[in-house]
C-alpha cells in the first residue's frame, strides 16, 4: 500500500469521531438529527471536516465531468443494431426447436436412426470460416443471414449452397477438405463442393497439392485449378484471373474461348494460364497476357483489395523490414539558439543532416477479439501499436530513440487518440487520373511529468498517376501533402510551444499483388515557429526566438519480408 | 411490457429502440457515451482505458437491450451497472499485468474553450484523479458514481447490487481519503 493511500490515516480534520459519518449524512442532504447540525456550527474540526467533504464532492464531479470526451466511435450503433438484430432472429428459432423438442425428441431420434439406417448420408460442410474481418455475413437454403463477428467466426463450418457476402474492407478466410484455402476479399461467392461462384469482388485461392480439384465460376468465366495459387475477380462484366504459382484452366462461361494477343497456349476447351500471367474474360473472350501492367482497372483494383486484405490478414510472426533515409536542409541561422536545438532534435549537423536507418515492422501479439500488438523498431526496440478490431490504433509504448518519443516523456509511454493516419486506396480509384483525399486529425497525449501534447492536423491529395511494369506489377501513387500540421502544447499551462507546419509531395509505389508499399518519396516542407516565452503568456512569442525553415526528403523502400 | 419511466425519462427512447428503432438506439448511446466515459474513467484512471471500457459497455448496452427487464429496476441502474462491470474487470485484468503502459494524465478540456484556465484548479483536478485512483476498486465506483455522476444513495446501492448503508460506508471512506490528500496539499 502506498504511503499516498494511508493519508487519511495521517491527516487529521479534527473533527469529532462519533460525529463523522453524521456529518457526510448532513452533506449529502440526508436527514439528521438538529444535534448534528448545532454540534457542526460549533465545532471548529467537525465544520472544517464537513467543508472538506463538500469541496471534495464538487472537487471529484468536475474532475471527471471536466475529462475530455472523446468522440462516439461512428459506426458503432449502426453495428450493434445489426447483431442484435441478427441475434433476435435467431432467437425465435431457437426458441421454437427448444419448444418442440421434449415433444418430438423420441419421433426425432427414430428419425435419425432411419435415416442412418436407409437415407443419404448427413451432408458434410464443404469448408469452415478461419477468420473474418469487418463486416460478413453468411446464409443459405434454409439459414437465415448470420452477422460473423471476427470473435465467434472460427470454424463456422459452411455448407454447399452458402452464400459468404464481405463488405467493404471486409474478408474472410474459408479452410477446405485436403489443405486448400480460399480468401473472399469484399465480395461474395456461393460455396460449392468442387465449383465456388464468384458473384462479386475477389476470392484467392490456394489449392493444395492431391486435394480434388477446385473450380471458380463466374459469370464470364469457369477457372479450374491444376496444382496452383491464383486469384479471381469480377470487376463489372469482366472476370480476371492472375496466376501466381502453378496454373490453371480458365475458359469463357458464354462460349469457348476465341482469342488472346500473348501467351495462350489453348489445351481441350480452356486456355492453360501460368504463374505471372493474368487472363481476361469478357464478352465469350479470353484474352491471357503476362503481368506487366497496361495501366487500367484491374490493376488499381488489385492494389486497392490488396491493401484491404492486408490490414486483416495478419498472423504472428509477420516481419517487414524498411529502409529509410531522411535528408534535412536548414535555413536557420547558424547562431540561432533553436536552430542549433532543432538541428540537433532532427539529426545533428549544421545546415544539412542526413539519416539512414533500417526500421522492422512486425506483428507479435494476436488475441482472440483481433487485437494486436506491433512493434515498429529495430531490433526488438521501437513504437508499440495496439490495434483492435475496430481498427483503433493506439502507441502503447515507445522504446525508440526517435525524437517523439525522447521529446516527449522519459518513461517513454504515450497515447495516441483520434483518426488513423494511414491512406487508403478508396474503391474509386480504379483508372490512372482518379484522385482522392485523406484528412486526419488526432492528438498524441503522454503521462504526467512533463505534460506535454501533440495535436495533429493532417490533410493529403492523392492521384493515381500510372501503372508501372516492374516485376510482378506495380502501382504509383502521387501524394500532395496539402497539410501537415503539429502543434506542440503544454497541457498543464494551456500554451502552445510550437507549431510546426508541413506541405510536400512525393510519389508512392505499391505492389499490385500484395498491395503492400514497396518504396515512396517524400519532399516535404517544414516552418517550425516557436510559441515559448520566458515567463510569457499563452500564444506570446519570445523577440529573442524566430522561425526555423527546413525542407526534407523521406525515401523508403521494402527491403524485406517474412510472412 | 409499459416501461416505468424513472427519473432519467429513458422509458420512452427504450421502447422505441425495443421496437428495432436505429434512431432510439442512437439517442441511447449519445445518452449514455458520456456516463459511461465518466464512470470508467473514475474507476480506471486512464483515459485510453476508460474509453474502450466506455465503447464495450455501450456495445453490450445496444447488443443487449432485448434482455433488460424493467421489473427488475429502472433502466439507468442497469445501464450503469453494465458499465462499472466493464469497467471493474478491465481494472482486475489491468491489475493482473494485462496492461502495462504508464499512468496516463487526462486531458482537460482545451482548444482555446478555457484559455484562462487556472494552474491551481487544474492541479486540483490531477489531485483528485490521482487520489481516486488509489481507492479500493468499489470505492472508486461508488464514489464514481455519486460525486462524479450525482446518482442518489439508493440508485447507487441498486447499481452495485448492495445496501443503501454500505455505499454510505463506502463513500465515506472514499471521500475521507480524497479529502485527506486535497487537504495535504492545502487544496481543501
Amino acid at each position: 500500500m502506498s504511503s499516498r493511500a494511508d493519508e487519511s490515516a495521517v491527516f487529521d480534520f479534527g473533527a469529532c469521531a462519533e460525529f463523522e459519518e453524521e456529518v457526510q449524512r448532513l452533506v449529502d442532504g440526508d436527514d439528521v438529527a438538529d444535534e448534528v447540525r448545532s454540534h457542526v456550527a460549533s465545532c471548529d474540526g467537525c465544520r472544517r471536516f464537513h467543508d472538506a467533504l463538500v469541496a471534495t464532492r464538487r472537487a471529484v464531479g468536475q474532475a471527471l465531468a471536466g475529462a475530455h470526451l472523446p468522440e462516439l466511435p461512428p459506426g458503432l450503433v449502426a453495428s450493434a443494431h445489426a447483431r442484435s438484430r441478427d441475434a433476435r432472429r435467431a432467437r425465435p428459432r431457437l426458441v421454437f426447436i427448444g419448444a418442440i423438442a421434449g415433444a418430438v425428441g423420441l419421433a426425432a431420434a427414430v428419425l435419425v436412426v432411419v435415416a442412418q439406417l436407409s437415407g443419404p448420408a448427413k451432408p458434410q460442410p464443404v469448408a469452415t470460416v478461419a477468420w473474418t474481418m469487418g463486416e460478413v455475413h453468411v446464409s443459405g437454403p434454409g439459414r437465415d443471414v448470420v452477422l460473423l463477428p471476427p470473435s465467434e467466426a472460427k470454424e463456422s463450418p459452411l455448407m454447399a449452397g452458402d452464400v459468404v457476402a464481405c463488405g467493404r474492407w471486409s474478408g474472410a478466410g474459408l479452410e477446405l477438405a485436403g489443405g486448400s484455402s480460399i480468401v473472399v476479399d469484399s465480395g461474395q461467392v456461393t460455396s460449392g463442393r468442387s465449383e465456388w461462384r464468384l458473384e462479386s469482388g475477389r476470392v484467392i485461392v490456394s489449392h493444395a497439392e492431391g486435394s480434388p480439384a477446385l473450380s471458380v465460376a463466374t459469370a464470364e468465366a469457369v477457372v479450374t485449378t491444376r496444382g496452383t495459387e491464383f486469384e479471381v475477380r469480377r470487376l463489372g462484366k469482366r472476370t480476371a484471373t492472375l496466376v501466381r504459382a502453378g496454373a490453371v484452366t480458365v475458359k469463357s462461361a458464354a462460349r469457348p474461348p476465341a482469342a488472346s494477343r500473348v501467351d495462350l497456349r489453348g489445351e481441350g476447351e480452356g486456355a492453360v494460364v501460368e504463374a505471372g500471367h493474368e487472363a481476361d474474360v469478357a464478352g465469350g473472350n479470353v484474352v491471357v497476357r503476362r503481368i506487366a501492367l497496361e495501366a487500367g482497372a484491374s490493376s488499381a483494383e488489385a492494389v486497392r483489395s490488396g491493401a484491404a486484405l492486408l490490414r486483416y490478414r495478419l498472423s504472428e510472426g509477420m516481419r517487414w523490414r524498411w529502409h529509410f533515409e531522411r535528408k534535412v536542409r536548414f535555413s536557420a541561422e547558424k547562431d540561432d539558439p533553436l536552430g542549433l536545438l532543432a538541428r540537433i532534435f532532427l539529426g545533428g549537423g549544421e545546415e544539412e543532416a542526413a539519416l539512414a536507418a533500417d526500421v522492422a515492422f512486425a506483428v507479435e501479439k494476436l488475441s482472440g477479439d483481433a487485437r494486436y500488438e506491433v512493434l515498429v523498431g529495430p531490433e526488438g526496440k521501437g513504437v508499440r501499436i495496439e490495434i483492435d478490431a475496430r481498427g483503433r490504433r493506439r502507441l502503447v509504448a515507445s522504446e525508440g530513440r526517435g525524437p517523439l518519443s525522447e521529446a516527449l516523456h522519459p518513461s517513454r509511454s504515450f497515447h495516441l487518440a483520434g483518426a488513423e493516419v494511414a491512406p487508403r486506396l478508396p474503391a474509386e480509384a480504379v483508372k490512372p487520373g482518379d484522385s482522392w483525399e485523406h484528412k486526419a486529425s488526432g492528438t498524441v497525449l503522454k503521462s504526467p511529468g512533463n505534460r506535454i501534447v501533440l495535436r495533429l492536423d493532417l490533410h493529403i491529395k492523392y492521384r493515381l498517376a500510372s501503372a508501372a511494369t516492374e516485376g510482378a506489377g506495380a502501382l504509383a501513387i502521387e501524394q500532395e501533402i496539402v497539410r501537415r500540421d503539429f502543434e506542440i502544447v503544454d497541457i498543464e499551462r494551456d500554451r502552445v510551444i510550437a507549431r510546426v507546419k508541413s506541405t510536400g509531395s512525393g510519389r508512392a509505389v505499391f505492389d499490385a499483388l500484395s498491395g503492400e508499399l514497396v518504396r515512396s518519396e517524400l519532399k516535404i516542407a517544414t516552418r517550425f515557429s516557436p510559441r515559448m516565452a520566458r515567463g510569457g503568456r499563452r500564444g506570446q512569442r519570445g523577440p529573442e526566438i524566430g522561425d526555423i525553415s527546413y525542407t526534407e526528403t523521406i525515401t523508403q523502400r521494402l527491403v524485406e519480408r517474412a510472412h | 411490457m409499459a416501461l416505468a419511466d424513472g427519473p432519467d425519462g429513458d422509458a420512452e427512447v427504450v421502447a422505441r429502440a425495443l421496437a428495432d428503432s436505429e434512431e432510439a438506439l442512437e439517442e441511447i448511446a449519445k445518452r449514455y457515451w458520456p456516463r459511461f466515459y465518466r464512470v470508467a474513467l473514475g474507476i480506471l484512471s486512464r483515459p485510453a482505458d476508460a474509453e474502450d471500457a466506455a465503447q464495450d459497455a455501450l456495445i453490450r448496452l445496444l447488443e443487449r437491450l432485448s434482455g433488460f427487464d424493467p421489473a427488475k429496476g429502472a433502466f439507468a441502474s442497469w445501464a450503469y451497472r453494465l458499465a462499472v462491470n466493464v469497467a471493474v474487470d478491465r481494472l482486475r485484468e489491468r491489475r493482473r499485468g494485462g496492461v502495462t503502459v504508464a499512468l496516463e494524465s487526462v486531458a482537460p478540456r482545451s482548444g482555446g474553450e478555457d484559455p484562462a484556465r487556472d494552474v491551481a484548479e487544474q492541479e486540483t483536478l490531477e489531485l483528485v484523479r490521482a487520489a481516486i485512483a488509489e481507492l479500493p476498486e468499489q470505492q472508486r465506483a461508488v464514489i464514481s458514481l455519486r460525486d462524479g455522476e450525482g446518482r442518489s444513495t439508493s440508485e447507487v446501492a441498486s447499481i452495485l447490487s448492495s445496501t443503501t448503508g454500505n455505499v454510505r460506508a463506502q463513500l465515506y471512506h472514499a471521500r475521507k481519503k480524497v479529502a485527506a490528500r486535497l487537504a495535504s496539499k492545502g487544496k481543501v
